[in-house]
């Protein structure tokens, strides 16, 4: 099924090798450097030729003595405070340091609070949202506004005041956090994440010191190519059967209602299998979301996910053999077609 | 920098290597009723045991009304809700796949009626927006079931309910030929229906104003059809004047309440006029010598929809509210006529007549994607809901015997039931939400 992306895969891997066996990463030469070139005349190379003293060679040649113990005083001695082996020897006083002097730059805290001060700020506290309820009155005195009518039979509607709203039990779908792109899926209780998060990230523990970076990279990626799982996932992806008899799971739990809004709403969303084929309900994301207002959406969302769960309570019945092959899947509901 | 570049590659490179998600898609689906769970409400108190139950049946039956939701029996229940406040054991509902569930409690002390409910997502294992309790009178408990349902319906559907509603028809008397027609205001359900008129003479189309507190019709009381106004509550009628020797019919409100569009017949001629409430001033929109009438605003008061036979034939046309050109919307075979433009602003509901039967059908705004919802002898009159999700219409049988009656159908055509009312019934208006 990805038999392009395998193909592609390895040709940019030949041609990443081709690039380090190339001098291409090879720093680059010195720079030629000019300079104004100017004729003298035969007097002056006289005079300059003249000036050459020849060396003087000696008869005995200079013996190298051990240093003494004071002399020079040059010693290195450990520092048990700085941990740092420092020189003690003559102090040599310089007019000006020989290194500029690195000034830290100070940094303010500019009046950070703690994380749950911005929790508290975020989620303002019960008693708030009760305050900033609508007046009931106003509500209950809309309600009364019922006709009375003309006939004997007529009875004056009941007030109904609308009371305050319960306190919840549990955290509620609407109080979900919003994860990613606002512009992309605005319904304000979805869970978004543009990307999968399950898929390999580079190590920032790999060593780049002690190897060779070329060395290292092509370890990495042939430990990666080589991985018995992904050359069996590689080698063995779903059939087109398989395929469709997953599609006709979910299908057969996704509930639809033809004459709603959320007929209008497409939507992609992220799921991760365990080797039972059951789904991680933590798991489920919407990577991508289109059409309808915000409560289509949600509902959508709900939909989609309750399909993907209730028919997948048992396990999807998937080959376990090709478990890399389908650990992780997009499924795209498309009322719209 | 170079380092920078090799770890860039190498971490493209092995998510690239590594194989992408499966990716499936799915355009088909069921249309099943959804399978929700109502345990009957909990009576705090011995007295509000038979109140409890009766509640818990109504909001029962506004759902399954709805042809969305199906009710899990109580015999499939594993565990059952005797305290409110108890927690959920969410396994157990979900083990017979309910995907919703409602529970209650009713306090009844004296006349004070007290109703809370919680609604939950069994497969999120969650509430599903929070709990509310309404305050009421014993009286008004059928008001509170209605509140209940449409809060249900609201939560899980994602579009306002249309429970807590009410209907203007037409009651319908009598023989065929000498029926006395009675303007009549009722619940949505058929329940609490009332006389706004004596029948002493011929009513026609009312129309709900967007405040629910007034009604537009006709009248034939002066001899020529007249347009009056009659408040709800206090049956106060006034009428809408106009010139001496015109006939003015089929009124409707403006989405701001402020004017009423209608049609005026003078000298054979037909057309559709404005008139503004507060000063009484009519402004002509239209000036065809053919016949201009139902017309009905878009929802942001921009636009008018309208019948015309200017092309030969009796067709739909979209105009400015200010009048102006018109542009031709219906296409098909047939005749159009009577149509209502959805609260959602998306659709247009109309009356066909193709080949001697009469259908309710839908089309959007622009005449494309045309859709007939029903077939008769005689269906006509649509009206929307509030949420723009259900029409109401009149259907009458065939024959000397035949009578008129209300039905209703699911914009997408299913779930066609009728409805019921104390008389027979015709040129049904469905009033907005909570009115």
């Amino acid at each position: 099924m990805h038999f392009g992306h395998y193909i592609s895969g390895f040709a940019h891997l030949g041609l990443l090798t081709g690039l380090f066996i190339s001098p291409v990463f090879q720093k680059d030469r010195d720079p030629i450097e000019y300079s104004n070139v100017s004729l003298i005349s035969q007097q002056e190379f006289i005079d300059l030729t003249a000036t050459n003293i020849s060396p003087v060679v000696s008869e005995e040649p200079s013996t190298l003595k051990p240093a003494e113990e004071n002399d020079d005083k040059l010693n290195l001695k450990f520092n048990a405070e700085s941990s740092v082996l420092k020189s003690e020897g003559p102090e040599v006083v310089l007019d000006e340091p020989l290194e500029p002097v690195i000034k830290q730059p100070q940094i303010e805290v500019a009046n950070m609070q703690k994380p749950h001060e911005i929790s508290e700020h975020l989620q303002p506290p019960v008693s708030e949202k009760l305050n900033s309820l609508p007046n009931v009155n106003n509500e209950a005195n809309k309600l009364n506004k019922r006709s009375t009518v003309l006939t004997p039979t007529n009875t004056p509607q009941p007030e109904i005041n609308f009371s305050q709203s319960l306190k919840s039990t549990a955290k509620t779908v609407d109080e979900l956090d919003i994860v990613g792109d606002k512009k992309k899926a605005s319904a304000d209780n979805l869970e978004l994440s543009l990307k999968p998060k399950s898929r390999p990230r580079y190590n920032p523990e790999t060593n780049f010191e002690d190897k060779s970076e070329k060395q290292v990279i092509e370890a990495n990626i042939s430990n990666e190519i080589q991985s018995p799982a992904l050359q069996k996932s590689l080698s063995n992806p779903l059939t087109e059967t398989e395929t469709d008899n997953l599609q006709s799971a979910i299908q057969a739990c996704w509930l639809r209602d033809p004459g709603s809004l959320t007929e209008d709403v497409k939507l992609t969303i992220f799921i991760s299998l365990d080797r039972n084929g059951r789904v991680n309900p933590n798991s489920i994301k919407v990577i991508e979301i289109s059409g309808g207002d915000d409560d289509a959406q949600r509902v959508a969302f709900r939909r989609a996910k309750i399909a993907i769960i209730s028919c997948g309570k048992n396990g999807y019945k998937l080959p376990p053999n090709k478990y890399e092959s389908w650990r992780e899947i997009e499924v795209v509901f498309d009322p719209t077609i | 920098m170079l380092r920078l570049f090799l770890v860039a590659v190498f971490v493209s490179l092995t998510t690239f290597v590594q194989s992408a998600p499966l990716r499936i898609t799915i355009t088909e689906g069921v249309i099943e009723p959804l399978p929700y769970a109502a345990p009957a409400f909990i009576g705090e108190t011995g007295a509000s045991n038979e109140l409890a139950i009766k509640i818990t049946e109504l909001i029962k039956s506004d759902l399954f009304g709805t042809g969305l939701f199906r009710e899990v029996p109580k015999s499939s229940y594993i565990s059952g809700i005797n305290n409110f406040n108890s927690p959920i054991q969410y396994s157990d509902w979900k083990a017979i796949n309910v995907q919703a569930l409602l529970t209650g409690s009713v306090l009844l002390t004296g006349e004070n009626l007290s109703v809370k409910f919680r609604l939950y997502d069994v497969f999120s294992n969650n509430e599903l927006g929070k709990g509310l309790q309404f305050n009421s009178t014993k009286q008004g408990w059928r008001r509170i079931a209605h509140k209940v349902a449409d809060e249900v319906y609201s939560r899980i559907t994602g579009e306002q309910g249309y429970f807590d509603t009410r209907v203007v028809y037409v009651a319908e008397t009598g023989k065929k030929g000498s029926r006395k027609k009675r303007l009549a205001i009722m619940d949505f359900d058929g329940a609490n229906s009332n006389y706004l008129t004596d029948g002493s003479f011929i009513v026609l189309a009312p129309r709900f104003s967007p405040t629910g507190e007034s009604v537009l019709y006709t009248s034939f009381e002066t001899g020529t059809p007249q347009i009056y106004l009659i408040d709800v509550s206090t049956a106060k009628r006034t009428v809408l004047k106009n010139r001496k020797g015109t006939m003015s019919f089929a009124p409707r409100f403006s989405p701001d309440g402020q004017s009423v569009v209608y049609s005026l017949e003078q000298g054979g001629n037909t057309d559709i006029y404005v008139m503004n409430l507060k000063n009484s001033s009519s402004a002509r929109l239209t000036s065809a010598p053919s016949i201009e009438t139902a017309p009905s605003f878009s929802p942001d008061g921009s636009q008018i929809v309208f019948e015309s036979d200017r092309s030969g034939t009796q067709q739909l046309y979209v105009m400015s509210s200010l009048g102006g050109s018109a542009k031709r919307i219906s296409s098909g075979d047939g005749r159009y006529g009577t149509p209502v433009w959805s609260p959602r602003g998306d659709r247009i509901a109309f009356t066909k007549q193709s080949r001697g039967r009469f259908h309710i059908g839908v089309m959007r705004v622009d005449g494309s994607k045309e859709r007939l919802l029903t077939a008769s002898f005689l269906d006509e009159g649509p009206t929307w809901s509030p949420n723009g999700r259900v029409i109401m219409f009149t259907r009458e049988t065939q024959g000397e015997r035949g009578v008129s009656v209300l039905y209703s159908v699911d914009v997408s055509g299913r779930n066609l039931k009728k409805v019921s009312t104390r008389d027979g019934g015709s040129d049904p208006s469905w009033s907005p939400l909570g009115k």
